[in-house]
């Protein structure tokens, strides 16, 4: 059973679950993108793409709509994702678009799953934390592909 | 009058980038921006000696970029650039809306680009077999990325499972590489996503050969020791599968990869990581 996220909408977008942050010892790390610091998931698109599928069939709902579905996020320099997590959703042409939140939900368990995020450092060997996101392309309620 | 608003513009883009975007919504797009030279001009000061200055995710990027749609809202390279980190931050629909305009204002040069992002970026096959269907009309022997568009239709059709088509491209991709004369060398990834494709029909000999071809060039390539290494499982040879699956996941631990520029912000069709290796393994 997937928990329900908690919709927060902000100027600059919907975010779900809370927008605290908790002490951590990488509250003055510097920030990256996941892409100067060797930061993607550690799976093959394809097997994140099984994985996404299968959580999604055991929840024994039935999903539907195309699109992209994304999650954006903070990995710590411990390599912990922070709870703050922005939702973008587009249709299948990258236009504006909501997918039901049943489905949105359930992905966000999944992202939830995904517990080994490299911790990253910068070229001067200092820890860092760093901007990664997670996208998965969704064709009448199934998962395609996810994506970086 | 054109002038002085140039100059005007100028003021406000060099010292003072940060007022940009304020310039992008006052100034009606009459500034004069008609020939070619001038037009480079105003590329060379605001992309390549503009927002080229800064990393992707510095805001300046975005504000030299918006400066340069200000002055000139024709010039495509601008909303190609405006929208390079918007793609690398998963941000489809600001991206892709700029990718368009940027795509029909130029599609000599930028419709192959939208496909390229379609086929790496976002997994949009179809979408991008279109535009480079697209951009083939334009530009029969448009290269992107170092490949044909061939080859990225191949690619796409093999993500679509549709075997037939992609061994059709992949066909066309090899005879523009090889050229009139037929000499030319091959590209190991062209050599790596045939050997994939013959794996997937089952046409295991051809898929050892071509994936050998590919080792051959670039012995390290981990995704190509992979996938030869399943195809001599396939064909019996446990011993040959061990040992390419193995130099696979050192070869990954050194480091060594796929080889092409995108593979930092997008993970390229059947690419594996030491993950995988590790469950053939066991």
């Amino acid at each position: 059973m997937v928990a329900k996220g908690q919709t927060i909408v902000l100027p600059d977008g919907e975010y779900i679950d809370t927008t605290s942050t908790r002490q951590s010892p990488c509250a003055k790390a510097a920030f990256a993108r996941y892409y100067s610091v060797a930061g993607k998931y550690p799976r093959s698109s394809e097997t994140l793409r099984q994985a996404a599928q299968a959580f999604l069939a055991a929840q024994h709902h039935t999903y539907e709509g195309s699109g992209y579905v994304t999650f954006r996020f903070i990995i710590d320099c411990q390599g912990q994702r922070l709870a703050r997590v922005q939702v973008l959703q587009t249709d299948a042409a990258y236009q504006r678009y909501r997918f039901r939140p049943e489905l949105v939900n359930a992905l966000y368990g999944f992202l939830k799953t995904l517990t080994e995020w490299p911790a990253a450092k910068a070229r001067n060997g200092q820890p860092v934390n760093y901007v990664a996101y997670l996208s998965f392309k969704i064709t009448d309620g199934k998962v395609v592909a996810v994506i970086p | 009058m054109g002038k002085s608003w140039l100059l005007f513009l100028s003021l406000l883009a060099a010292p003072a980038v940060g007022y940009c975007q304020l310039a992008a919504t006052r100034v009606a797009p009459a500034a004069p921006c008609g020939t070619k030279q001038y037009r480079d001009s105003l590329v060379a000061k605001y992309i390549e000696r503009g927002a080229q200055r800064f990393s992707y995710s510095d805001p300046r990027w975005t504000q030299y970029c918006d400066s340069l749609i200000a002055i000139c809202p024709t010039i495509a390279i601008a909303y190609q650039q405006k929208a390079v980190p918007l793609i690398k931050d998963g941000k489809y629909e600001a991206a892709f809306a700029l990718e368009n305009k940027a795509a029909q204002l130029d599609p000599q040069r930028w419709l192959a680009y939208r496909g390229f992002l379609k086929c790496i970026f976002t997994k949009d096959y179809e979408g991008a077999i279109l535009d480079f269907q697209g951009a083939t009309r334009l530009n029969p022997a448009g290269r992107e990325m170092d490949h044909t568009y061939p080859f990225f239709e191949g690619l796409s059709h093999l993500e679509l499972k549709k075997y037939a088509l992609a061994e059709a491209d992949f066909k066309r991709d090899m005879a523009l590489q090889r050229g009139a004369a037929g000499k030319g060398e091959l590209h190991f990834n062209t050599l790596f996503y045939v050997g994939v494709l013959a794996l997937e029909q089952k046409k295991y000999g051809q898929a050892k050969a071509y994936l050998q071809q590919c080792l051959q060039q670039y012995s390290n390539h981990p995704d190509a020791n992979y996938y030869l290494g399943l195809t001599y499982r396939q064909l019996g040879d446990e011993k040959l599968a061990s040992q390419h699956l193995r130099t696979a996941g050192q070869a990954l631990a050194k480091g060594y990869l796929l080889n092409e520029d995108n593979l930092y912000y997008a993970n390229y069709p059947h690419q594996i990581t030491a993950y995988e290796v590790q469950q053939a393994m066991r």
